[in-house]
């Protein structure tokens, strides 16, 4: 109690000193939180979004079928077996067909992907119900970072070229029924959305489908549905084994942010014990000439250290709490991202805050803070009291 | 006359170089209770070493050293910092107050480490503020007060556990005539109404003046030791 006390006079006495090391140590815990809060948001945006858009509960797809390849050839799509048809009706699965194509946007070519889904779908979060337009002639949407490339706006007509199911070129015109934002870039850059049934017409090959999306709660079990070696299930996990690598990978980037913010704030209480050591070698003799031992010197500085830890948590509560707030609230801009096409990020980035991280935080920046500091401090044990007193070191 | 302090055949090297430096040799002494002693001597004539080795902030090379019935080189440093704490107040030429506390705080520091409580501590600190005059500056910083004020606050420190021994190394080095004057009379009063034991170590001819015994020291070894008129 009585060190305590003292620590305290002397962390209050320490004045700006004390102030600057607070502030730092405040600034490492709001950085910590706040990089977890955008890792946490970044985690889950991009699971969400590719599983919500994409993956569903999983694809059966047509086994020719290679969604990295970039030209879709003829055969990668084959008529809708009828062992799908009950999912269909269950509405735990919808069908897509999927080819290439070459869009003729205002009198440029861009190689486009064609992506034919059911207007009515609700099992994929796109916005496929501004497909049911009866007064455009082929309604698509295209995401907004094909509309940046295109330079389409709804209500725009362009041509498109296709080459149908037995190899023969064809065109039309189509009509932009909706630019719409689209989290998982692979399904936005580059592609157009347009009714599954105006698409197999277009390709004349009725019922065709490259794949069925499941739904996430789908209760038919996936295996008993595939009719022949044609086509291949692929779990959401094998869809999302790509994301968990990146996620891994940031995971790594986050990490190196922790240590970085760590570090910066322990070489803050590091060097403050060093020249406090030093500054305080008199202060140290007297106080061993009073009587104090050198084990409760140590603990003295030690406890010092340890409350500028503690107290940089009130000083991070009262500011850093509104300022993560705020940015939980109102987002990052995080556009760079999005140009990189990682899934999930649109224009920002609202970091999402773990509750169990924050006092694992403090408690791992404390701890440190305490060893980092114990550090330097362990010197006073080979401080002989008269080398102190004439502001020397042993 | 009550013995308080011995010291027999004591000497104190320092490693210098490959070599080394004695910077006491043969000393024998002794110290009773009630004594106003002074060690005196030119710079580098070891006074310093030897109050330190007398508080037992310093032990010596060779030879036996008992102060107040604790051998000195037997103690290790925790108990050697309890006999400091206990009975051993020092006061320093630079006072050495503790600058971020007040007055009141410093004067009080010696009774937190012997874990007072706080009745006991703030009864004994208002007694030696108001016996020392300068209880109405019990909330200044030593920053904000005089030297005078300051060694007088030093002395507060050091008599707030009622010492049986008092070290003093030079205290009126940093002082004028005047204060040094005050602050020895202060002294003197401690040694006479409480019967403590006071040993400076000092080449100030203001305090030789009020030294009741002289040692005076040599090169490092004891040249005279002598009773002042006022003893005598």
């Amino acid at each position: 109690m009585m060190l305590l006390r003292l620590a305290l006079k002397n962390f209050i006495g320490g004045g700006l000193r004390s102030f600057l090391n607070v502030f730092v140590l405040s600034l490492a815990y709001i950085g910590i939180i706040g990089m977890q809060g955008i890792g946490e948001n970044l985690r889950r945006s991009m699971f969400e979004a590719v599983i919500a858009e994409e993956v569903g509960g999983g694809h059966i797809r047509h086994e020719a079928y290679d969604p990295y390849e970039p030209f879709i050839d003829q055969d990668t799509f084959a008529t809708m077996p009828e062992q799908f048809e009950d999912l269909l009706i269950e509405g735990e699965g919808t069908p897509m067909l999927i080819v290439s194509g070459m869009a003729y946007p205002q009198g440029r070519m861009q190689a486009v992907t064609l992506r034919g889904i059911e207007p009515e779908q609700d099992i994929l979060t796109l916005p496929s119900a501004r497909l049911r337009n009866e007064t455009m002639a082929i309604p698509v949407f295209i995401g907004r970072r094909m509309q940046r490339i295109t330079r389409l706006e709804e209500s725009d007509t362009f041509m498109l070229r296709w080459r149908d199911g037995s190899g023969v070129f064809d065109a039309r015109q189509m009509q932009v029924a909706a630019v719409t934002n689209i989290d998982s870039q692979g399904l936005d850059a580059g592609n157009i959305w347009l009714p599954l049934q105006d698409l197999q017409d277009m390709m004349r090959v009725e019922s065709a489908i490259t794949l069925l999306v499941l739904a996430e709660d789908a209760k038919i079990e996936p295996a008993t549905l595939i009719p022949d070696d044609e086509w291949v299930f692929e779990s959401q996990e094998d869809l999302t084994a790509d994301l968990r690598e990146l996620t891994a990978m940031m995971d790594i980037e986050l990490y190196i942010f922790y240590f970085l913010f760590i570090s910066l704030a322990l070489i803050s209480v590091f060097d403050t014990q060093i020249l406090s050591l030093f500054r305080r070698r008199k202060e140290m003799g007297t106080l061993m000439a009073l009587g104090m031992t050198r084990k409760d010197l140590i603990r003295l500085f030690t406890l010092e250290s340890a409350l500028y830890a503690i107290v940089a948590v009130l000083a991070a509560a009262i500011y850093g709490t509104p300022v993560l707030w705020l940015l939980s609230k109102h987002g990052i801009r995080m556009s760079a991202l999005d140009d990189f096409g990682i899934p999930g990020v649109t224009d920002a980035i609202y970091p999402c805050y773990n509750p169990e991280l924050i006092p694992i935080t403090i408690v791992i920046v404390v701890a440190v803070v305490i060893i980092v500091s114990y550090i330097p401090t362990r010197k006073i044990a080979r401080l002989k009291p008269t080398d102190a007193l004439r502001g020397k070191w042993s | 006359m009550e013995k308080m302090i011995s010291v027999r055949n004591m000497t104190k090297h320092y490693p210098m170089g490959t070599g080394k430096f004695t910077a006491l040799r043969e000393i024998n002494l002794e110290f009773g209770k009630g004594e106003f002693a002074g060690l005196v001597g030119a710079s580098g004539s070891g006074k310093t070493t030897l109050l330190n080795i007398l508080g037992t902030l310093d032990v010596q090379s060779d030879g036996d050293v008992t102060v107040l019935e604790h051998e000195t080189r037997k103690l290790d440093q925790r108990e050697a910092a309890r006999l400091r704490s206990e009975k051993i107040g020092f006061i320093f030429q630079t006072y050495n107050l503790l600058p971020h506390y007040s007055v009141y705080e410093n004067v009080e520091f010696p009774l937190l480490l012997l874990k007072k409580p706080a009745s006991e501590r703030e009864k004994a600190v208002k007694e030696i503020l108001d016996w020392i005059g300068l209880f109405d500056k019990k909330d200044s910083r030593p920053g904000q007060l005089s030297g005078g004020q300051c060694q007088r606050v030093a002395i507060a420190r050091a008599m707030v556990k009622k010492p049986p021994l008092f070290l003093a190394d030079e205290p009126t080095a940093n002082l004028d005539a005047e204060n040094s004057h005050n602050i020895l009379q202060l002294m003197e009063k401690m040694n006479r109404e409480m019967g403590t034991s006071f040993i400076f170590a000092t080449h100030d001819e203001k305090v030789i003046r009020y030294l009741h015994r002289k040692i005076r020291l040599f090169d490092g070894k004891i040249d005279s030791d002598e009773q002042m008129d006022q003893e005598k």
